[in-house]
């Protein structure tokens, strides 16, 4: 075994080791953050089934505008979802114009989620004149 | 002691070390298989992770589509429960028929089957509402972009309080996604 074998063996191994060590590294922080966005659209999840809960338990009122629905249906989607933990962003708005709700969650790393809720189709609100503007729900 | 130093000697002798023995040329080999086996498992740990990132990153893409459809189904009922009350009790192949009896329009029941929300264009496949009460219907909606994923829904239907409609809509209840279909 002479000097120049040893050295170069130890220079190989010692490369090898030094390339998986960033691959492992880098493979960790990967997998973490995987399994943080993983959570975060558990999390995120949890809002919008608090959310069609609460449109189930909701008494509909057919003798309401959808208008008033909406709003109604906003404060209490604005009262009822669960606190959202650190790292997620809850919006809810109120879309007068075509009587929805919207919620939007969102996490870290670009995750986002966004669904409508019309109060109409939950028989919160009741029928209108064919095509009349009340409501304007359509808006198709 | 002077008689046992030769004796020492004389087995080196015997057994000399040697410099071109089995040990030689071994070094290089094992430090190759070594490093070899450390960048496989690195690189299969590597794959792993891309792995679990790439199931994420579908699972977000499919409820994204779901959330889409989601919305397009409350508008789409929304739609028909307050301005086209008459057509919820009607299966969707026979809307155009029935629509003037309802005072609805061409263009009205046009504009009724298809839509757009959040940007994404979307049309109604079907609604077929239950045989007989009529107490409840499936809607089929289809995403009109580059993924034309579809979904069903299931509308509960009630006999409607005001005078001027046959139904109310009760309740949409999700039935789940039906993949991308021509």
């Amino acid at each position: 075994m002479n000097l120049i074998e040893v050295v170069v063996a130890a220079a190989l191994f010692l490369g090898a080791c030094s390339g998986a060590a960033q691959m492992g590294a880098s493979s960790a922080q990967a997998m973490t953050k995987g399994r943080l966005q993983g959570q975060q659209l558990e999390l995120i999840e949890a809002q919008f089934l608090a959310a069609a809960a609460l449109l189930r338990q909701v008494e509909p009122s057919a003798d309401r505008t959808c208008d008033a629905a909406a709003q109604q249906l906003h404060s209490q989607l604005a009262a009822s979802l669960p606190p959202v933990p650190a790292g997620v962003v809850r919006q809810l708005s109120l879309v007068p114009a075509q009587a929805h709700v919207q919620l939007t969650v969102a996490g870290e790393g670009g995750l986002r989620r966004q669904r409508w809720y019309s109060p109409a189709a939950a028989g919160l609100c009741g029928p209108v004149s064919p095509w009349s503007t009340e409501g304007g729900d359509a808006a198709l | 002691m002077p008689r046992a130093l030769p004796s020492v000697l004389s087995r080196s002798r015997r057994f000399p070390r040697s410099r071109h023995g089995l040990c030689d040329g071994f070094a290089l080999p094992v430090a190759l298989g070594g490093s070899l086996l450390l960048l496989l498992s690195s690189g299969s740990l590597q794959l792993l992770a891309l792995h679990s990132r790439a199931r994420v990153v579908d699972q977000q893409r499919q409820l994204q589509l779901e959330d889409l459809l989601a919305s397009a189904a409350q508008q789409q009922v929304a739609a028909l429960a307050t301005q086209a009350n008459c057509l919820l009790a009607v299966d969707h192949a026979q809307w155009s028929a029935v629509a003037p009896s309802c005072g609805l329009g061409e263009d009205e029941v046009a504009a009724m089957q298809q839509g757009q929300v959040g940007g994404q264009g979307y049309r109604v496949v079907a609604y077929r509402p239950t045989a007989g009460t009529a107490a409840s219907a499936e809607l089929e909606l289809q995403l009109t972009g580059e993924r034309p994923w579809r979904a069903v829904y299931r509308l509960g239907l009630a006999p409607a309080d005001a005078p001027s409609a046959q139904l109310r809509v009760t309740a949409v209840q999700e039935l789940g996604l039906r993949g991308a279909q021509a």
